[in-house]
């Protein structure tokens, strides 16, 4: 147990998805330890509104790219406020927090997460951000971590690797046909689904392309999750002529109930991937998962115990990948409960708390006199 | 806003239940009340402070019908608090909270006890057992539950003025060198003075006051619960030395020990609940830990000296040494405690002549 500390969260980014919801959860479940946690992010965007509905106090806060009202906005809060920690998450408050904080007397110690793999420019400014500007670094998987110490030159004592904690209680195996009866899904059809963003880079395609190719009547693809390229993927499925065999639901809340109508998961990402929250999600509702060894997926799939790695945009290993899964049940139950067993252990909230608390309270502990015998 | 807090029972626990008072005292105004559920002793530690604007005793055991469990339920009855904030972790102060009627009731789930409680915190435990973990910060964190937003509260107590006459009179009639000339030592057995796990040999005690006597001409004074008398009356015959006294016969209180340690220069203690006056009070603290963990009793004062020795065996946490040895104690050795001291008295010189 650390002391209670006065933790703040700081996002710039007006997304809404994995690395937005780690950080409502992880606001939330330190709020529920006992430590002081707000939340400083643009009035309007999703994560305000959704901190908001939770409960978690939010601040609004301007965060713009060179704005330097932003940062004296900033600047004023931390001095009025005084946290001991501040979580930044993306490349925007990461910036204004690493400045605004440079002049402040005691100034609150800086813990930057970053929530996606893509590399991060080598050009000193980036290395300074990274290594002088943030006082730890917080990866969301191994690889992430190895990258940014081998290729990005930050002090490996000062990385640190903590996968997203996801809710093994409220994503946990459900009755199957009973929600697909409640979804208006069909019961005599085999399920293949993904659960997402619509990106390009989680590759969609690739998995329209492999059900297209399988070209079985009994398959269905469920596509779950809206963004920025959703008419893209639409018109794609139209093209192929595939309407009765793919079906895109957008958006969806109730998503452990939308995994519980799966049969197996598939996610083919190509880039930009740490440890992906839809496939913990996924493995802790016991599912078997079909997806790539890009960013940290493979810290959470490991091939041909909870699922299949194939090569990333490559249709022909995906479309193989699916028909050994779908042609054999056992196969499918034994990689769904290994599944399980390792989202509990490894990927739990719990465990994930633990290691945040711990950062948080190590990087603001004062120096302590050493005189100890 | 009317709160019923569960104060702890020993000495040492009510002082870093300070840090919570203080919070809450913040968080809610001077408007707030805040009522303190406590035994008659405990309220002799938070006299003066202020944090509290009301008590309720309670002696479960005690020979007093009226302060057992049913008398208590009755008068938080009458009370009608909107929280009970729970500092204590017995399934007997929870079932007592619930009683209360409180619509809210905040503490520690232990076991069964989280059922009784509406706001809750899970302890850190590996394997079902406890990890050391600060009391004090364990506190703070049910105040934080409750809203509080200031974190760094220090212990803080107060005496009266009644405590710093008595205090007067015993440097008075001990001959004791005022202007903080003095150091304050405690040998306390631990759990109440019921124990001899945590004490330091009389032998080494009697020794480093003489040296310290010796060396800086300064005064120790030996501190004493009611039953550690003989004990402290030891240490001041074993050393032997006109500065070096002890409180064994004078007339004891908590308010006493509290302004003896305000007073002095220095203080040098085993893992005690009085040890905690000295960062209630900003005095330099040099503590001796045996059998028990550091964690529990850490308060984060920058201006305390920790010595313990490593041992395979411990820290056992156990009230009496189980392997009859007790050499987490009897294998501390003068020199190291007095090398702390010193290092203590240098920077309180550098810090005055600043």
């Amino acid at each position: 147990m650390t002391r209670p500390l006065h933790i703040v969260h700081t996002e710039a980014s007006c997304g809404w998805g994995g690395q937005e919801i780690r950080i409502l959860n992880e606001a939330a479940g330190l709020l529920a330890r006992g430590h002081r946690v707000e939340l400083l992010t643009p009035g309007g965007i999703p994560i305000f509104e959704e901190a908001r509905r939770r409960g978690i106090p939010v601040v609004p806060m301007k965060m713009g790219r060179r704005s330097l009202k932003g940062m004296r906005g900033m600047r004023r809060w931390l001095n009025a406020n005084r946290p001991d920690v501040l979580n930044t998450h993306s490349s925007t408050d990461s910036w204004l927090a690493a400045v605004a904080t440079r002049l402040l007397p005691n100034r609150p110690r800086i813990v930057r997460t970053r929530h996606i793999s893509a590399a991060i420019s080598r050009d000193p400014l980036s290395r300074w951000l990274y290594s002088r500007g943030a006082d730890r670094v917080v990866t969301t998987g191994e690889r992430l971590r190895q990258t940014l110490i081998n290729d990005n030159g930050v002090p490996a004592e000062r990385v640190i690797s903590v996968p997203t904690g996801v809710d093994t209680q409220l994503f946990a195996p459900g009755d199957r046909d009973a929600s697909r009866r409640r979804l208006g899904l069909p019961l005599d059809k085999s399920i293949v689904g993904i659960v997402s963003t619509v990106r390009t880079w989680k590759g969609h395609r690739y998995l329209i392309d492999a059900i297209h190719q399988l070209n079985r009547p009994d398959v269905l693809l469920l596509i779950v999750g809206h963004g920025p390229i959703h008419d893209v993927v639409t018109a794609h499925i139209a093209g192929l002529n595939m309407g009765d065999r793919a079906l895109m639901v957008g958006q969806q809340l109730n998503v452990p109930e939308w995994l519980a109508a799966m049969d197996i998961f598939a996610m083919p990402s190509y880039a930009n991937e740490g440890v992906p929250q839809a496939i913990v999600q996924a493995m802790s509702c016991r599912l078997p998962v079909i997806s790539t060894p890009i960013g940290a997926i493979a810290e959470a799939v490991v091939h041909e115990q909870t699922g299949l790695l194939v090569p990333p945009r490559e249709v022909p290993p995906l479309a193989a990948a699916l028909a050994t899964l779908l042609d054999n049940w056992e196969l499918r139950q034994q990689y769904a409960q290994a599944g399980r067993d390792r989202a509990v252990a490894k990927f739990g909230i719990e465990a994930m708390l633990d290691k945040m608390e711990q950062i948080f309270d190590e990087v603001s502990r004062p120096a302590v006199r050493s005189l100890a015998a | 806003m009317k709160i019923a807090i569960f104060i702890p029972n020993w000495i040492g626990d009510a002082v870093m239940a300070t840090p919570a008072l203080a919070a809450l005292r913040d968080h809610y105004g001077p408007d707030a009340e805040l009522v303190g559920v406590m035994r008659p002793y405990v309220a002799q530690v938070l006299d003066g402070t202020g944090f509290l604007n009301g008590q309720l005793f309670y002696d479960p055991r005690g020979s007093q019908p009226d302060l057992h469990s049913w008398s208590l339920v009755r008068r938080l009855r009458e009370l009608k608090p909107d929280v009970v904030l729970l500092l204590t972790n017995s399934a007997r102060t929870g079932l007592l909270a619930y009683l209360s009627g409180a619509p809210r009731r905040v503490g520690f789930a232990r076991g069964l006890r989280g059922w009784l409680l509406t706001d809750k915190l899970s302890m850190r435990t590996r394997l079902g057992k406890l990890l050391p973990q600060s009391a004090m910060d364990n506190y703070l964190r049910l105040a934080t539950l409750l809203g509080c937003k200031q974190l760094r509260h220090p212990p803080r107590l107060a005496t009266s003025a009644q405590d710093e006459a008595a205090a007067d009179g015993v440097w008075q009639r001990l001959s004791l060198p005022t202007g903080n000339r003095t150091v304050v030592f405690h040998n306390g057995g631990g759990w109440g003075g019921q124990a001899e796990a945590k004490a330091w040999p009389p032998e080494s005690f009697a020794e480093l006051a003489r040296r310290i006597a010796e060396q800086h001409g300064l005064g120790v004074l030996v501190l004493c619960g009611p039953a550690e008398r003989d004990m402290a009356a030891g240490i001041a015959a074993l050393a032997s030395h006109p500065l070096v006294q002890s409180l064994a016969k004078e007339s004891l209180s908590i308010g006493l020990s509290k302004a003896c340690v305000r007073r002095s220069r220095l203080m040098v203690s085993t893992d005690s609940g009085p040890r905690h006056f000295a960062h209630a009070f900003d005095v330099p603290l040099v503590t001796l830990y045996g059998a028990t963990h550091i964690a529990w009793g850490d308060t984060h004062y920058e201006r305390t000296i920790n010595l313990q020795h490593q041992l395979p065996c411990g820290p056992c946490m156990k009230r009496v040494c189980p392997l009859k040895h007790h050499r987490c104690m009897t294998e501390m050795t003068v020199d190291e405690v007095y090398q702390a001291v010193e290092a203590q008295l240098a920077q309180l010189a550098r810090s005055e002549a600043a």
